[in-house]
């Protein structure tokens, strides 16, 4: 079923805009933001607010409305369908289906050295309201920090015995991120080592389809929960521990 | 992003791509690794010029994700792919699910992808399909083993990114490396490490003796090896060299060693730390099994080679052609002149071509200009 915008009324296709245009603010100042509207498509555009921020620039508070809609249920997305699954469950599948503790090491690879994605992935405090993996006392998880070379993680993944290898990527210039987690994968491959991790990237310029491409067996983009990685981390052991 | 559509939509040149074609052919090769030395260096447009223009039951595969309408990383338009009726297409169940593409899927491979399961279809529907393989080089090696078995007389897998791992032997029997604008800032960096790169992946095969002397350790699994003078073979007692370069580098001088086989990846680190213990002008020989366990940049492996160290493989790579493409951001380079240098820091090694305005460059030859009647640009 298609949706449309919903702005007074279900259905009504108005959506609210604010923008700024690089023009110094005049009479002519609102035909100009209007008509740059409707050349997007817009139709029946009102202009609520049109102000000089600065002697050349001009901002605008903006309706319009579109007669475009989409069908939520035709929308594949980039994302990885997880089988939701709650704390509670997901340790008591790998307690049940795995009969020991999944092992799992996290890092933010070579360069980067921003924390905060596999913190709030892997930290006991948690993010969002979920626990990390360091609490859920049928993961062993190691979280190794910052600038980790891809070298250290892959030592340090298998003197564990790691079930899974959680990389993280916050930082990028020149798009170096990329570099490194293809570096990691060929490294692993190299090493003739590649298949005997899950290996998951997280980071806000990743999602699952990028992941694919980059040689990962998932990836989580911007606003990932711990329980969704722990979810899917512990349904894909079990998968690759009954399969074996 | 217009630019970026004008660039990659951009038509091949049938002449040059059967003289591409003419030599993959001749190769003998069945299975094409093309690689790319960086994110949209032309790679898919040289997979489709050649299944476009070469009458060949083909098999198509990918190690990355290809034919998608727009780069996830870069938002520029991505050339797309429509397989001639009767291509046998390993893809992914969510590819097909996102290209909305109509395939008779033959088989559903076992191997579990970001994207859902890995699928092998036959092309007969009109419309764009995203190719997007297996997800490791494992199942990569045995999915083009299936597409052949389905019928594929040529399987070609389009690479991964920057990923040179499908280029290995154990996977492909033909390389095709492409090189473009986007490899370096400017055309000297492109240059330098595309020459760099050949170096690598052109690195040269072991004697017939060393092969023989090495066999029974492979076998046996071995991780590292000296060999030395005293005809003395000594495993060093590592599960891996990687982040081991200083103790590799005693074990060398202890053991007295003149060969050094090393079974799995040689790192930047492990290169750094080695030669930084090694005494100077110490001669050593090192072997790999390939040319893709080198995993460092390829200017690394250049200097390794210039402090006296030699380097050779078990498998040597067959490098086949080097594709040259001109684009780049902003501008794109002026294809000529473009397609001169680039045919000029390679040499008369392999062969260069540039699909798409109709140049090539053979060796022993000198660079053809205006060798095909299409010429453009």
């Amino acid at each position: 079923m298609l949706v449309r915008p919903y702005g007074d009324t279900r259905d009504d296709g108005v959506i609210q805009f604010s923008f700024t245009l690089p023009i110094a603010y005049s009479i002519k100042a609102a035909d100009v933001g209007k008509q740059f509207l409707e050349r997007l498509g817009f139709h029946t555009v009102g202009i609520a607010e049109c102000k000089a921020i600065d002697p050349e620039y001009t901002f605008y508070v903006a309706y319009g409305r579109t007669d475009s809609g989409i069908d939520p249920d035709a929308v594949k997305g980039d994302y990885l369908e997880v089988e939701e699954m709650d704390y509670y469950s997901i340790n008591a599948l790998i307690k049940e289906k795995l009969g020991r503790k999944l092992s799992v090491v996290g890092a933010a690879i070579e360069s980067d050295a921003h924390t905060v994605g596999i913190d709030a992935i892997m930290n006991m405090k948690g993010f969002a309201g979920n626990y990390g993996l360091e609490r859920y006392p049928e993961m062993d998880a190691l979280n190794l920090g910052s600038q980790i070379p891809c070298a250290q993680l892959l030592k340090t993944a298998l003197e564990r015995d790691a079930d899974a290898i959680l990389v993280s990527q916050i930082v990028t210039q020149k798009n170096i991120h990329v570099q490194h987690l293809t570096q990691l994968i060929e490294l692993l491959e190299a090493e003739g080592v590649r298949e005997r991790f899950v290996i998951v990237v997280g980071g806000p310029r990743i999602n699952n389809a990028f992941a694919k491409e980059l040689g990962y067996d998932a990836g989580f983009g911007p606003r990932t929960t711990p329980l969704e990685v722990a979810a899917f981390l512990a349904q894909e052991v079990v998968r690759r521990h009954e399969e074996a | 992003m217009t630019g970026g559509a004008s660039a990659t939509e951009a038509r091949p040149d049938a002449a040059t791509v059967d003289a591409l074609y003419d030599i993959v052919a001749d190769s003998g090769s069945r299975s094409l690794a093309v690689i790319g030395l960086v994110k949209n260096a032309g790679k898919t447009t040289v997979v489709n010029a050649l299944m476009a223009n070469c009458p060949h039951l083909f098999g198509l595969t990918s190690l990355g994700l290809d034919g998608e309408r727009t780069d996830h990383l870069t938002g520029l338009a991505k050339p797309r792919i429509s397989p001639p009726p009767g291509t046998l297409v390993a893809t992914t169940q969510g590819s097909l699910d996102r290209s909305r593409y109509a395939m008779d899927v033959l088989e559903v491979l076992p191997f579990l992808t970001p994207l859902g399961r890995v699928v092998i279809g036959r092309a007969g529907a009109a419309g764009h399909v995203e190719v997007s393989g297996p997800t490791t080089l494992a199942e990569l090696r045995a999915t083009i083993e299936r597409l052949q078995a389905h019928g594929a007389e040529q399987v070609l897998v389009d690479g991964a990114i920057n990923r040179i791992g499908s280029a290995s032997p154990r996977v492909s029997d033909g390389v095709v490396v492409a090189s473009g604008g986007m490899v370096g800032d400017t055309l000297g960096d492109v240059l330098e490490t595309t020459a760099a790169t050949l170096d690598m992946l052109l690195l040269p095969a072991v004697s017939d003796e060393t092969r023989a002397q090495l066999a029974p350790f492979l076998a046996q699994g071995a991780r590292a090896l000296s060999f030395n003078d005293r005809g003395e073979v000594t495993p060093l007692a590592l599960e891996s060299v990687v982040g081991e370069g200083v103790t590799v580098a005693r074990e060398v001088e202890r053991l007295n060693t003149h060969t050094l086989f090393i079974g799995g990846a040689l790192t930047q680190e492990f290169v750094d730390d080695f030669t930084r213990v090694l005494p100077p002008r110490r001669e050593l020989r090192v072997v790999v099994r390939d040319a893709t366990v080198l995993v460092l940049p390829a200017a690394s492996v250049r200097r390794f080679l210039k402090r006296g160290l030699a380097l050779e493989v078990l498998a040597p790579l067959r490098v086949l052609a080097v594709t040259a493409n001109p684009f780049r951001l902003p501008q794109p380079y002026q294809p000529k002149i473009f397609f001169d240098a680039l045919a000029g820091a390679v040499g008369d090694r392999v062969p260069v071509f540039d699909v798409v305005n109709g140049r090539a460059s053979l060796p022993g030859a000198p660079i053809q200009r205006g060798l095909f009647p299409t010429e453009r640009g």
